[in-house]
């Protein structure tokens, strides 16, 4: 059983009396250490009046053993009587304080649905960023014009809708991927990768939780302003036209991703905003107009072999892949199903990269902290 | 062993910012990693929270590699400077982080109150972030790395570009909050050391100087004591303070009868204060204070502090 300090004063007090040095030491011994087994059960300020009066307790204790030591008893009475008050007030206090308490039960770790809080995170991000409003103005002009178009032409379908928007669509889609994607792993380059990396998930699941976020936001900033013309064309009076409709919607939001995970790659790397971007609209212009470009010539100069390597090239861009599932009116077009292969290639060939960079070289410098 | 250092290197390019470290640290313990700033200790802290990877080496955490979930999810990580998503409140930011780490909503809800109030950010649970001043931000950041209470902490420069005020409550707040935690404090400020740790280690240019206790450290750098005396001191005692060979330095406080004493060799105080008791002086306390950590330390690593 634990003494209390009431009594282990007590028993210096007799130590003193009877004159005896090492009693009194052996009982501010056990009077310290019964102080320091209380204080470790509580929860204490560092600041804490408890540790102060504690630390003045142990001063006047070494004073009073001292005293005892030089056999000076008579003059340690002020000093017991110091101890004996100081011993009281803690006593008191220790009472106060409750004792820190557990819980019982370890917390299970991240389950399945942590990535998806951190997606949800991101798409909300995205979404309210800079990269986010422009993609989405863009998205709503383009579509807008196009309806404004169509709405005097005939037939009045939704299939002139999209007639209408699927040359500067096919400019957008690429760009809006390329500006979500950049905003994908924003978090390391501005130093809040801390906030999700210290989770216990792995790096992997990290940039897959963040992709799902940035697909989630890029479906809608690009394909939200989409349904809404449906929606208004509709009202409108305009035909339904699904069969139309679904493979334009499907096939803009797979180029997007696909330039949105060529993007996450190249954010992957440890670079400031500006090397990422300067790096993807260079991907953007080398996969779209100038693979076109590219391959076209080498298609209509070779012969035989060669013609077709410039024709099978020149399919696996994911601009040429896009018109591809818009429209098969193109002689050199791909089937709309190899397109949509084509695409689904680059997106997870883009993801992947980025998951093995992230995974192999970890995420890099936050681009305001110290070298 | 908490957290077991192999061998640690990283360099970027051609810099290298760490150079092949050794440490182990065991669970429980209190290490202050001090050193210059551009000396490796963020590029240590950022290895062990697994946000980058090792050029050579390893470390592990509780036995696991760094960068494996099961390290990351027993450690908590302060970084410096640590970014927030700002438009979010500390509330939420705090929820977020009970839910990627997978607490049940009881028990999160309840921590998370619990840690805003213990860190004396409960008035602020609801404001965005971004109205926080520095040293709200950084028990903030102290309150995300504790919703999973983990078994060890790493901060890097828990109060740097702080003011007095908040280093002084930032402190606090880690030597409560760290109690019966491993915890590894990387900075350029002693004090930051001096207050929580029991164990510095002193790094420059990437490379351990310096491993000893914070005690035994100021101990060998002698010891200043104050005396509190309750009436007159006698000459007598006087004249043998002033002649014992352990007394460096002695000044007396013109304002009240106090005394100041400077000793070579701690443990040469208890011998002192039988010299004043049995020279019939009036003690009334006495009380050591070690010298200051960044004095000693400075002089161990060429003043570089």
């Amino acid at each position: 059983m634990i003494p209390s300090l009431t009594q282990l004063v007590e028993e210096l007090d007799a130590g003193l009396e009877r004159e005896d040095p090492e009693l009194v030491s052996e009982t501010a011994r056990t009077l310290r250490e019964t102080i320091a087994r209380a204080l470790g059960d509580r929860r204490l300020q560092a600041e804490d009046p408890i540790l102060a009066r504690r630390r003045r307790l142990h001063q006047r204790l070494e004073v009073l053993e001292a005293k005892a030591q030089a056999g000076r008893f008579d003059d340690a009475d002020d000093d017991l009587d110091a101890v004996r008050e100081m011993a009281h007030e803690t006593e008191r206090a220790l009472e106060q304080r409750p004792a820190a308490d557990t819980e019982p039960e370890p917390d299970p770790g991240p389950g399945p649905d942590a990535s998806l809080h951190l997606a949800r995170r991101e798409a909300r991000a995205t979404v309210t960023s800079l990269p986010g409003a422009v993609v989405g103005t863009l998205s709503l002009l383009v579509f807008t014009l196009a309806l404004q178009a169509s709405l005097d032409a005939a037939p009045r379908t939704l299939a002139a809708v999209w007639a209408n928007a699927r040359t500067p669509a096919l400019a957008l889609a690429p760009l809006a991927g390329l500006l979500v994607g950049i905003e994908g792993l924003a978090d390391a380059r501005a130093g809040r990768i801390w906030l999700s990396a210290t989770s216990g998930l792995s790096r992997t699941r990290i940039v897959v939780a963040e992709a799902l976020g940035a697909l989630a936001a890029l479906a809608a900033l690009l394909l939200g302003p989409a349904v809404l013309v449906i929606l208004v064309g509709l009202g409108l009076g305009l035909a339904p036209d699904p069969t139309t409709t679904a493979p334009v919607l499907g096939g803009l939001f797979l180029l997007a991703t696909s330039f949105t995970a060529i993007a996450f790659a190249f954010a992957a790397r440890p670079s400031s905003r500006s090397v990422t971007l300067a790096g993807t609209l260079a991907s953007y212009l080398c996969l779209g107009p100038v693979w076109e470009a590219a391959f076209a010539a080498g298609q209509a100069a070779g012969r035989g072999r060669g013609a077709l390597v410039a024709s099978l090239l020149r399919g696996l861009s994911p601009v040429r892949a896009a018109d591809a599932l818009l429209s098969s009116v193109d002689p050199y077009a791909l089937p709309a199903g190899r397109g949509l292969l084509v695409l689904a290639g680059w997106t997870v060939a883009g993801l992947a990269l980025a998951a093995y960079l992230v995974q192999e070289r970890g995420f890099g410098r936050p681009h305001h902290g110290e070298p | 062993m908490a957290i077991e250092i192999d061998g640690l290197a990283k360099a970027y390019g051609r810099q290298r910012a760490l150079d092949g470290i050794d440490l182990e640290i065991p669970t429980g313990a209190t290490c202050g990693l001090l050193g210059p700033q551009g000396a490796g200790k963020t590029t240590l802290a950022r290895l062990l929270a697994g946000l980058e990877v090792p050029t050579a080496g390893s470390a592990r955490i509780d036995g696991h590699p760094i960068g494996e979930p099961q390290a990351t999810a027993r450690l908590g990580y302060i970084p410096h400077p640590a970014g927030f998503d700002e438009g979010r409140t500390p509330r939420q930011m705090l929820r977020l982080a009970g839910r990627l780490h997978g607490i049940p909503t009881s028990r999160r809800e309840r921590r998370l109150e619990r840690l805003l109030i213990d860190l004396g950010l409960e008035h602020l649970g609801g404001h965005a972030i971004e109205h926080l001043d520095g040293g709200h931000r950084r028990r903030l950041a102290l309150a995300h790395a504790l919703v999973p209470d983990p078994d060890h902490l790493v901060v890097d420069e828990p109060t740097r570009g702080l003011g007095p005020a908040a280093s002084r409550r930032m402190r606090e707040a880690l030597i409560e909050k760290t109690r019966e935690r491993t915890l590894l404090v990387l900075t350029s400020i002693p004090d930051d050391v001096e207050a929580p740790c029991e164990r510095v280690v002193g790094i420059e240019d990437g490379t351990i100087v310096l491993d000893a206790g914070v005690h035994e450290l100021a101990a060998d750098h002698g010891v200043a004591i104050a005396i509190g005396l309750a009436g007159e001191l006698p000459q007598r005692a006087l004249d043998e303070l002033r002649e014992h060979e352990a007394v460096a330095a002695l000044r007396r406080d013109p304002t009240d009868a106090d005394l100041e004493l400077w000793l070579t060799d701690p443990d040469e105080a208890p011998a002192v204060l039988r010299l004043l008791v049995e020279a019939d002086a009036p003690v009334a306390s006495f009380d050591r204070q070690p010298p200051p950590l960044g004095a000693t330390v400075a002089e161990h690593m060429e003043g570089q502090l």
